[in-house]
């Protein structure tokens, strides 16, 4: 099906899915060979203090003396992994919850969609905020906080695909040979919804990615000594005014480069899947 | 008219209580209670007792939530722990800035959103659309901390041709509305003027590239589908010039659901606007909402983030009437 397609899509679409590929593959190989791909280690002192990119450090090194490129590999693993945690747990709520709530409709729908799009009304770095505010910073904290402002995007998404594969036509034949509710929800309804959820969940881990980072600027989401790109930026900023570009530059881009694969990623799948009307 | 308005603003209503009951939840299961969160582990039972009483956290939990919502609605958001003002009185003192920081923000995300969404409608297929295309799924992906710093960087520091943060430099425009660049305008103070629009530049600039992707790609889509409608293609087969036809026919009404980007890309500005404040040492809402987060401020967290869920609601409010107002398809 996806190669049918893939064929039959135009040149934009396939450069940005496959750009999108590339950037999550190549940060996903990082992240998992960091400790061979980065020459120290990102909790010692390696070097001079505040030293401009050079051999030695290609990243510079930043006012203690830490490896600037060394700190920016671990904290792309950190991004990378703590948002993919995130959204994957957002996904296993949301789901079941839009297939029910758009199956089975009636009261209990009315209410799961006024709870969720109230929450989907609110800026997510702002529920991220409050909540990581109480129960404090950390890893798993923050990504407790994404999951929460994730869920309803997930729970939407499947309600409203739910709500309108409900009226096909196979889904009642399932009805009139007498198949069991649990039956068509999983066959009929979920094996077609499971289709949009690449598109979703690569567009989403993206926004997932970029709430963290925010937390972490903020000194809300992953703190020290736990490497995380946002917290670099924020530590960053301090020497910006005495001109130390790379420490601010490089862990910056890095963070480009894992969010706009994501978005890239999901794009291109949905341009590929539903190609849109006006080009061929 | 007046009898939709009051449909929605009664829909409004259980949003807004969903909101704040989720903030309250929120905010109560903080490990221990927000006394201890306040004050640390090594607080004497005494003061712990003394702010409890304060802060109404003595008495039951259930009675501590309707005092809550009523006082809310009565227009008191608590009291800051660390200053001892009314949140409302401080609200009211940062918000200005925020506000003005975002009018701005979305002033250059129309200004770029269009351009670029237009350019490539108008090149539709070619390398010029594919640039567009590919410009707005990029700048969503640079952290506005980022972007702000690297603009602070080439224009502030390197340069030096913009201040990298703050306000304004020098007096303080007289106070009528709030918004420094309005009031210098209303009172005349144009050397005020010229500054605060310097300080302005920047941050707005940050912030309205951030969600300028999103104006870009729905102005494309849009202008293609008007493009495509029978009375484009009559005039078209008329002999009217394509440049004429892109902007009388398709353009005008393409610009409806611009009111709508607006609406949908307002949870994004405002989450935008923590960022960028805190980037640019902007003194408004988002900036004084992290401070407070760092001094467990716990009363002026939870009325900084009540107030914004009014914001929120409000503005969804306000776009909703506004396009019916203006589309003469919507039924109400």
């Amino acid at each position: 099906m996806f190669l049918q397609k893939y064929r039959k899509a135009g040149f934009k679409q396939k450069f940005m899915f496959w750009l999108g590929l590339t950037l999550v593959l190549s940060i996903g190989v990082f992240s998992i060979f960091a400790p061979f791909i980065t020459p120290y280690s990102p909790r010692e002192i390696v070097g001079g203090s505040q030293n401009p990119p050079s051999l030695k450090h290609p990243m510079g090194t930043t006012k203690l003396g830490y490896d600037v490129f060394s700190k920016t590999i671990y904290g792309s693993r950190m991004a990378f992994t703590a948002g993919i945690i995130a959204s994957v747990l957002a996904l296993t709520f949301g789901l079941p919850l839009g297939l029910v709530s758009g199956y089975t409709g009636g009261f209990l729908d009315r209410l799961m969609v006024m709870l969720m799009d109230a929450l989907y009304s609110f800026p997510g770095l702002l529920l991220a905020i409050i909540i990581t505010a109480t129960i404090g910073p950390g890893v798993f904290n923050a990504a407790l906080a994404v999951f929460v402002v994730f869920t309803p995007q997930y729970f939407r998404v499947v309600r409203n695909h739910t709500l309108s594969i409900k009226q096909e036509t196979f889904v009642e034949a399932s009805r009139a040979l007498g198949a069991s509710t649990l039956l068509i929800l999983i066959r009929d309804i979920f094996l077609n919804v499971v289709q949009s959820i690449p598109v979703i969940f690569s567009s989403n881990a993206a926004s997932a990615i970029l709430v963290l980072a925010g937390l972490s600027f903020l000194g809300l989401g992953i703190t020290p000594p736990t490497p995380s790109l946002g917290y670099e930026l924020s530590a960053a900023q301090r020497y910006l005014d005495n001109g130390i570009w790379w420490r601010a530059l490089f862990p910056g881009i890095f963070m480009v480069m894992i969010i706009s694969g994501f978005s890239f990623l999901g794009e291109g799948l949905n341009e590929i899947l539903n190609p849109p009307a006006d080009q061929g | 008219m007046l009898k939709y308005i009051f449909k929605r603003v009664l829909l409004t209503l259980p949003m807004i209580i969903i909101l704040m009951t989720f903030v309250f939840i929120v905010i109560h299961s903080a490990p221990g209670d927000p006394a201890t969160a306040m004050l640390g582990p090594r607080a004497t039972e005494d003061r712990l007792n003394k702010i409890r009483e304060q802060m109404g956290l003595n008495k039951p939990i259930l009675q501590q939530y309707f005092d809550y919502i009523i006082s809310t609605f009565r227009g008191d958001f608590g009291k800051s722990f660390v200053t001892r003002e009314p949140v409302i009185n401080l609200i009211g003192s940062y918000f200005p800035a925020t506000l003005e920081l975002t009018i701005y923000a979305t002033g250059v995300a129309i200004i770029v959103g269009l351009g670029l969404g237009i350019l490539g409608a108008a090149k539709s297929g070619g390398v010029i659309d594919f640039a567009c295309h590919t410009y707005g799924i990029l700048i969503y992906a640079v952290p506005v901390f980022f972007s702000g710093m690297l603009l602070q960087l080439v224009f502030g520091i390197f340069l030096g041709w913009l201040p990298s943060s703050g306000r304004i430099a020098g007096s303080v425009p007289v106070n009528v509305t709030g918004l420094y660049t309005v009031d210098c305008l209303i009172t005349g103070n144009w050397s005020s003027l010229v500054s605060s629009i310097k300080y302005l530049l920047l941050p707005s600039i940050t912030l309205g590239l951030f969600i300028s992707g999103f104006f870009v790609r729905m102005t494309r889509t849009n202008l293609l589908q008007t493009i495509n409608k029978d009375y484009t293609r009559t005039a078209r087969a008329k002999g009217v010039r394509e440049i004429t036809i892109l902007f009388k026919h398709a353009f005008r009404n393409a610009l409806i659901p611009v009111m709508t980007i607006v609406g949908m890309q307002f949870a994004l500005l405002l989450g935008g606007a923590i960022l960028t404040e805190s980037t640019f040492a902007w003194p408004g809402l988002g900036r004084f909402l992290v401070l407070s987060v760092n001094n467990r401020d716990y009363p002026a967290v939870q009325g900084i983030v009540t107030f914004f869920a009014f914001f929120v609601a409000f503005i969804s409010l306000l776009i909703d009437v506004l396009n019916a107002y203006i589309d003469p398809r919507i039924h109400y």
